[in-house]
């Protein structure tokens, strides 16, 4: 039976086990309503700030998110074996956007 | 998510991987594809830890957008033993070297790791991808798997990401307790496209390890006595992050990242990175990057014990400990043409901290490295 | 009271059919200036009617567009005698990258510039690329939005064959 974070993939809107912890309730509550404010911003009209022919500068080398992939990689790996914080950002968006 | 990993589960993965990837509609005739080498040294100051790294990167996209992406890394590690604590009898990898005034032990490792991953674009507006994950050193096997897809909204100005990943990992130290690592991570973040030079971006992540999370070669002092450490069994974290991509003038761009992380281990953390990039000309792109951490000491950590005061769990890591980074470098990429391109990067990496377990280290700086990299890239259209 | 809702309603009535489109008009945007990339003077797509049209709206960064591109150069050096033309328009301001992008795909077409990308905004360009398939009239028979190199140029080289009454 496969359990996302302590929870029946089936019945992801049950109680959690009372064993759970505070902090991991508080965190996931968090992250739901995050993503849940990312859901209702991404319907939002008003932010359809640029048009398709005005991309040309989010496609280009500067802007590009995956300009350098491996750089970035290369050095979550180096801080992971010297700090604590096991987790590392991602993000795309940008680019030409095109088809 | 709890899925124990298996070796079939991995061959049936890639099996899988390689059939959709000669499935794709169309035919092998590649619409686009990149090839990146990379070399990597790593060298800290003191005579600790030297890693040498060849990374071969491969992204083949076919005419209907799909992509297969490979990643496959040798390291080769060697230095002092990770506990940099005097050599003991009962270690293997004999010889020793003098760090600081005191012999440690000396240990030659390799790594190899391996990702293949698959990106799917589903209509106009959404791309799905998965990727498996292998790494084997001698006494680390490490096998993941990593769910993932990306919607665009708003005209493609706003890009809702998320994945799902889950890490099944062998810790086998020579002469220790062997033990399993389970690794759950779950990411959401959200870019919007401002203006046509401007992309803001943030996200949160929430990750959960559990099973054997001590480091099974760090000690502690325990009313003078050295006893392995022990950290809880299970750990919560959760990060938020905000990034800023601007072109700010023509042919120059700042880019910003503000990170936070917090654990059930009492560890808070805060970084922010910032690099600027610059056109010079159709030839030349120039990046300076810094990055500036911090955190806090988890709760159980202390240079030493007493049966009296401590809980069941106790570290002495200095990766646990209250310490602040800094690294600083510059790349410098040359755009031979559109397919070619040469890059070149060095970098200084600091780590500051309280003394641990080791005395020789002093307060001001703790591990000082110099990170070095070429790399050569080839792209097809 | 009821004259002036009478003479309201007229007046109304007389600026809707003022304002509605006439048969035989040519939309504003035909009208658009557009610069051609080797220099000259500045054309409009009213100018070019009397010709099946293929208005290609692309740009230099738009990688799917390097791949279109020469599909649709090749197929007006095939049809061109038959009255068929492409037309290939960028909203980007600097002539030369341009020139030189064309040079480096090895194509022979009508490249023009859009400027104030007014006609991008003013047939509402969704996707890059995208593609006006006009009919001799100059009337705007169908849209074709992104490139899908798998299929190609082929259902755009059937709709103009089609246009040119060309059976194969």
């Amino acid at each position: 039976m496969i359990q996302v974070f302590g929870r029946r993939a089936g019945g992801v809107l049950r109680r959690r086990p009372k064993a759970a912890g505070r902090f991991q309730e508080g965190a996931l509550a968090r992250i739901w309503g995050v993503g849940l404010a990312f859901l209702i911003a991404g319907c939002t009209p008003a932010l359809e700030r640029v048009k398709p022919w005005e991309r040309g500068e989010l496609a280009g080398d500067l802007m590009r998110p995956d300009l350098n992939t491996l750089q970035e990689r290369n050095w979550s790996h180096i801080q992971f074996s010297k700090e604590a914080t096991p987790l590392e950002p991602g993000g795309g968006g940008g680019g030409c956007g095109c088809n | 998510m709890r899925v124990q990993l298996k070796r079939s589960h991995i061959r049936r993965g890639s099996s899988v991987l390689l059939a959709l990837g000669f499935l794709l509609k169309g035919s092998l005739a590649w619409a686009q594809s990149t090839l990146k080498y990379k070399h990597l040294r790593y060298k800290e100051d003191e005579p600790l830890v030297q890693v040498d790294e060849d990374v071969l990167e491969a992204v083949l996209e076919f005419e209907g957008q799909q992509r297969l992406e490979f990643t496959f890394s040798h390291d080769a590690i060697s230095g002092a033993t990770p506990t940099g604590v005097p050599a003991q009898a009962s270690l293997s990898g004999a010889s020793s070297l003098a760090v600081r005034g005191q012999e440690v032990s000396r240990m030659a490792d390799s790594r190899n790791a391996l990702t293949a991953g698959v990106n799917y674009p589903v209509g106009r507006f959404t791309r799905l991808r998965g990727s498996l994950y292998k790494s084997v050193e001698s006494d680390y096997h490490s096998r993941g798997l990593t769910l993932g897809g990306a919607w665009e909204l708003n005209e493609k100005n706003t890009t809702i990401q998320s994945a799902l990943s889950t890490y099944t990992d062998q810790v086998v130290p020579p002469g220790r307790a062997n033990g399993e690592k389970r690794i759950d991570t779950f990411s959401l973040g959200v870019s919007q496209v401002l203006s046509p030079s401007v992309l803001v971006s943030a996200g949160v992540e929430l990750g959960r390890y559990a099973g054997l999370l001590s480091d099974p070669y760090k000690d502690v002092l325990l009313d003078g006595m050295r006893i392995p450490e022990s950290r809880p069994p299970a750990r919560v974290g959760e990060a938020g992050w905000a990034s800023l991509r601007a072109e700010v003038f023509t042919h120059h761009a700042l880019n910003l990242l503000l990170r936070g992380y917090v654990d059930d281990w009492g560890i808070q953390s805060v970084s922010w990175q910032g690099s600027t990039l610059h056109d010079l000309n159709p030839n030349w792109l120039l990046e300076l990057f810094y990055r500036h951490y911090e955190q806090s000491a988890a709760y159980f950590w202390a240079d030493s014990f007493s049966a009296k005061t401590s809980g069941p769990y106790r570290s002495a890591d200095i990766r646990l400990s209250k310490l602040s980074s800094d690294r600083l470098g510059l790349t410098a990429i040359y755009r031979a043409n559109e397919a070619w391109w040469l890059e070149g990067s060095l970098a200084r990496y600091g780590l500051s901290g309280v003394p641990g377990l080791f005395a020789g280290f002093s307060n001001s700086r703790l591990i000082g490295a110099t990170v070095a990299s070429v790399a050569i890239q080839y792209r097809k259209f | 009271m009821k004259s002036v809702q009478f003479w309201t309603l007229g007046l109304a009535l007389l600026l809707v059919l003022r304002t509605a489109p006439v048969r035989g008009d040519t939309p504003e945007w035909m009208n658009l200036p557009l610069m051609p990339v080797g220099g000259g003077a500045a054309t409009t797509l009213a100018a070019q009617r009397g010709q099946v049209m293929l208005v290609n709206f692309w740009a230099t960064w738009c990688v799917p567009c390097r791949y279109e591109l020469p599909e649709m150069a090749a197929l007006e050096q095939r049809l061109h005698t038959r009255g068929f033309r492409v037309l290939a328009i960028t909203a980007e301001t600097e002539r030369e990258p341009i020139a030189a992008f064309i040079k480096r795909l090895g194509v022979t077409v009508t490249a023009l510039m859009d400027k104030d990308s007014a006609l991008h905004a003013a047939v509402s360009v969704k996707v890059m690329p995208s593609t006006l398939l006009l009919n001799r009239q100059g009337e705007v028979v169908k849209t074709y939005q992104g490139f899908d190199r798998r299929i190609g140029i082929k259902p755009m080289e059937d709709d103009v064959l089609a246009l040119l009454e060309i059976h194969p």
